[in-house]
């Protein structure tokens, strides 16, 4: 099966208005974005982090910082050499290694990677992908767009069994994925590939039926069932106000 | 009493394509619906039924070209004059296949969609839903997500929908698959109690509709027979000529078996965990097949039979104990899947047979004839599903494998085109496993059946123990 | 009835806009998420994702491509983890759908296909040397630009004759383009 990103919880993350989550996305990444002090991004990323900690965990806060780990050891590796600005720190010969200029370049990609990762994180990790949808819709989505991706959100697991059952019914026809040559692998996955994008287009008209049958093609204006449910939202903006308030504070001022 | 449906004269023949000629299907279709009528039509697999729906639904020739005629008459509208979606309220239904119209993640969105389109008010489609959800005993579902749920959750998901919309007419297309009996009687009682005028399309006799008197219409060649005033043996008789229900006075068809027992599966303490379930795991202490034998795995669905197929064709990594199959040969099983679809991804019958293996065109055609298939330079996609599911065997009857697994085989398939298939496929040398969940196909082709439940072998019984057996899960076609 | 449906075809439909949209963008998803052959690289995997684009482009057209590309690209992201790229994935694969299919609407030709090719990689490489560029550096987004031209090239050879096998074997796809 697989996993998306929402971990299901209680914390005061997952409570707050997936609208309010958004408006706090959407100030909080361009932010990384600016010529903001290193000491300001720090402390900005510390703010995600304590959040991070506090709503979902030690280990769940991890996660995301191991799958970037590999890109921000690269970045520090190579980074560096490349930025000739201020002084020099370190030389091999004639060539200048490492400068204060390269340091603070670093440290501004590392920080700002981190914290775009983190944000982005935090509200997919507390918004189940349903609340997304519907959120996007309240910000105008058009209600169609919203309806084809929770088909396909639908689909995604479904067409996955079918996938594993296809490659299993090749498998028994001899064409085996193991292969080492890439070729060969290719030449092996092809078939599968067939059948598998075959199944998926035969299932167009019949879903196609199917939303006819429940209404897709009425002009009459449709009710709404599923809303968003939050409690005390005048708080919830209150608060989030001043986080955004105070952030904006110290990026402007640190 | 009231007309709802009334139909005349309906005929209509699915487009022709070179090299395939579809012959007429339905031909002078007569039948009238009234209020509160309770109409049970049987017909085998591809004798028009689904086509019929579709029709009544006014989907075809929507989406399918073809020759219609004849009159169709929903109150007294051409049913023409609606589109689809302006039906919601008159004509429900239920297909076949749950995955082709379940198409949200939640499934209370899923039971409110249709009055969301009807712009029903929320608090009122909030109260439809669970009282819907309550009908079908599903409460517990409400936000479950519908990709989870077991086929006969799907189908009462779906039933839920029609009850939610509550339409003027309900076309249920082989709905009780995949039910437990228990839920079976209990939703048609309930729709016959409510005297909902309903048009149940099946293709499998089951107990339940003896309860339901005098309302069962057959459909055989393109027609309705209507069997009210049919006496109990003619009715049968019909039954049986149609292959819908096995004839209890012919012995089975079964093949003899070789003096000589050589074993080709040997399965000895098998354990098998599945991959993120701890509960459930497969555990089988003896098990074999020799050459030459037809042995049937029987079991209810999730019993784990369709894992251990898997498993003996070498599609699942066993997690301990001793599997043997034929060692000589790299591949040694054919395993026919239920949807045949899986396998099919060239552009001709030909190619189809002939992938991966250097054939002469005598072969090639020996063995269309031989599974009746049609012309070798036929896309097998347009073919019809019986015609799939017989390339499908003649795929690996080329391939001469030492086993076949034929996993739901006989789904979608006629009992005569389904016996073609095991009689082709049975030699000397081979060995077969029928994997079902229908005791008396089961009794009727195997030497031997094992019985498993839970992951584990209930029960293994002989040939003859089977008659006995017949009393224990009763006559007609028992659904485990 | 409005006038659309007076055309036969059931392309037209609003609900098989949707269908075809939907079922694509789950094919999409699966191709890139789920069908793929690991490597140790910042992006983690060489995936199927740009075949399946150019398999969309030139069996359904562009829009459906863009629209197709770029969602279930997206979608893919989002489960994966990789949540920081969902922005950035959807622009540089959808754009790159859009223009396969603007390129290869007509017929499929030689030329077509190179003209196809170069414009995606362009696209697609572009948009995430940009986008990764800004946020973790220029040096590190050059080294995946290489790793994106393989990517497009496995669109090209496995994607072109990937749309010509499933017409051939499903002859009625033909009808699907819009």
């Amino acid at each position: 099966m697989i996993t998306t990103t929402y971990v299901p919880g209680n914390s005061f993350l997952h409570k707050t208005d997936p609208r309010i989550k958004t408006i706090l996305l959407l100030t909080t990444v361009p932010l990384f974005f600016f010529p903001l002090s290193i000491t300001a991004m720090i402390m900005i990323l510390i703010l995600l982090t304590g959040t991070a900690i506090y709503s979902l965990g030690f280990s769940r806060f991890l996660q995301p910082i191991k799958m970037i780990l590999p890109i921000l050891v690269f970045v520090t590796i190579l980074t560096p050499p490349f930025i000739r600005g201020g002084d020099a720190i370190l030389s091999i010969g004639e060539t200048v290694i490492l400068t204060t200029e390269g340091i603070t370049q670093t440290l501004r990609l590392i920080l700002r990677f981190s914290g775009i990762t983190l944000s982005f994180y935090l509200f997919f990790a507390t918004t189940s992908i349903n609340y997304f949808i519907l959120t996007l819709n309240w910000f105008k989505l058009p209600y169609r767009v919203a309806l084809i991706v929770t088909i396909a959100l639908r689909y995604i697991p479904y067409m996955i069994t079918i996938y594993n059952n296809i490659k299993d019914a090749h498998k028994l026809r001899g064409n085996d994925y193991n292969k080492k040559k890439l070729k060969e692998k290719l030449n092996s996955i092809f078939p599968t590939l067939v059948s598998v994008l075959i199944h998926a287009i035969k299932l167009i008209p019949a879903l196609s039926m199917a939303l006819e049958l429940k209404g897709i093609g009425l002009e009459t204006k449709r009710s709404t069932y599923s809303v968003i449910v939050s409690s005390n939202l005048a708080l919830q903006i209150i608060t989030s106000g001043g986080i955004v308030l105070l952030t904006i504070l110290i990026a402007l001022f640190i | 009493m009231q007309e709802i449906l009334k139909i005349q004269n309906l005929k209509f023949q699915y487009p022709a394509y070179p090299g395939l000629d579809f012959p007429e299907l339905l031909r002078g279709i007569n039948l009238n619906i009234n209020a509160g009528d309770f109409k049970i039509i049987i017909g085998k697999p591809e004798a028009g039924k689904s086509t019929l729906l579709k029709i009544i639904l006014s989907l075809i020739p929507r989406y399918t070209q073809g020759i219609i005629s004849g009159t169709l008459e929903f109150k007294g509208t051409q049913i023409d004059k609606y589109k689809p979606y302006e039906l919601i309220e008159k004509i429900g239904s239920v297909f076949q296949d749950p995955d082709e119209q379940i198409f949200t993640t939640s499934c209370d969105t899923e039971i409110a969609f249709a009055l969301e389109s009807l712009g029903v008010e929320r608090e009122e489609i909030k109260q439809r839903v669970d009282t819907a959800l309550e009908i079908l005993e599903i409460e517990k579902l409400k936000y479950r997500n519908p990709a989870t749920l077991s086929g006969g959750e799907k189908k009462k998901l779906l039933m839920a929908c029609l009850y939610a919309a509550n339409p003027d007419l309900w076309l249920l297309d082989e709905i009780l698959d995949e039910l437990d009996p228990g839920a079976v009687k209990k939703i048609v009682q309930r729709l016959l109690r409510e005297k909902r005028t309903v048009i149940l399309f099946t293709s499998k006799m089951l107990d339940i509709f003896k309860l339901i008197p005098g309302n069962i219409l057959v459909i055989k060649d393109g027609r309705l027979i209507d069997t009210t005033n049919m006496v109990q043996e003619a009715k049968e008789m019909l039954l049986i000529e149609e292959g819908l229900i096995f004839n209890p006075s012919e012995s089975a068809n079964r093949h003899s078996l070789a003096e000589i027992t050589e074993p080709l599966v040997i399965l000895k303490d098998l354990k098998y965990r599945y991959p993120g379930n701890d509960d459930f795991h497969l555990s089988i202490d003896n098990f074999h097949i020799n050459r030459g034998e037809i042995v049937a795995l029987a079991g209810r669905n999730g019993s784990g039979k369709s894992t251990l197929g898997k498993l003996i064709a070498g599609l699942r990594d066993k997690e301990s104990g001793l599997l043997t199959v034929n060692e000589k040969n790299d591949l040694p099983c054919g395993y026919l899947f239920q949807n045949p679809d899986y396998q099919i991804f060239l552009p001709t019958v030909g190619e189809e047979l002939s992938y991966g293996i250097k054939l002469m065109e005598s072969q090639i055609q020996n063995t269309i004839d031989k599974f009746n298939l049609p012309d070798k330079n036929v896309p097998p996609t347009l073919m019809s599903y019986g015609a799939r599911k017989r390339l499908q065997a003649a795929v690996y009857y080329l391939m001469e494998r030492d086993l076949y697994i034929l996993d739901e085989a006989d789904a979608g398939l006629s009992l005569s085109d389904f016996e073609n298939i095991i009689n082709i496929l049975h030699r000397t040398e081979k060995g077969i496993i029928i994997i079902s969940h229908n005791m008396n196909l089961c009794s009727r082709y195997a030497h031997r059946v094992y019985l498993i439940e839970s992951g584990r072998i209930a029960e293994e019984f002989e040939n003859d123990l089977l008659k006995n057996l017949k009393s224990f899960f009763g006559n007609g076609e028992s659904i485990l | 009835m409005s006038d659309k449906e007076n055309k036969s075809s059931i392309t037209n439909l609003p609900a098989f806009k949707i269908a075809s949209l939907a079922i694509l963008i789950a094919i999409t998803t699966v191709f890139t998420f789920i069908i793929r052959i690991p490597i140790v690289q910042t992006k983690g995997y060489f995936n199927f994702s740009d075949v399946i684009i150019f398999f969309t482009a030139i069996t359904f057209g562009p829009v459906t491509a863009l629209i197709a590309g770029g969602i279930g690209t997206a979608l893919a992201d989002l489960l994966g983890g990789f949540v920081w790229w969902v922005p950035f994935t959807f622009l540089a694969h959808g754009l790159q759908g859009l223009a396969v299919g603007l390129i290869l609407r007509k017929k499929i030709s030689i030329p077509g296909i190179l003209l196809a090719f170069a414009a995606a990689t362009i696209i697609m490489a572009g948009i995430y040397f940009i986008t990764a560029g800004i946020m973790y550096g220029f040096v590190l987004a050059a080294v995946e630009i290489p790793w994106n031209i393989l990517q497009n090239l496995a669109g090209v050879i496995v994607g072109v004759p990937l749309a010509a096998a499933v017409k051939k074997a499903y002859p009625p796809i033909q009808n699907y383009k819009w």
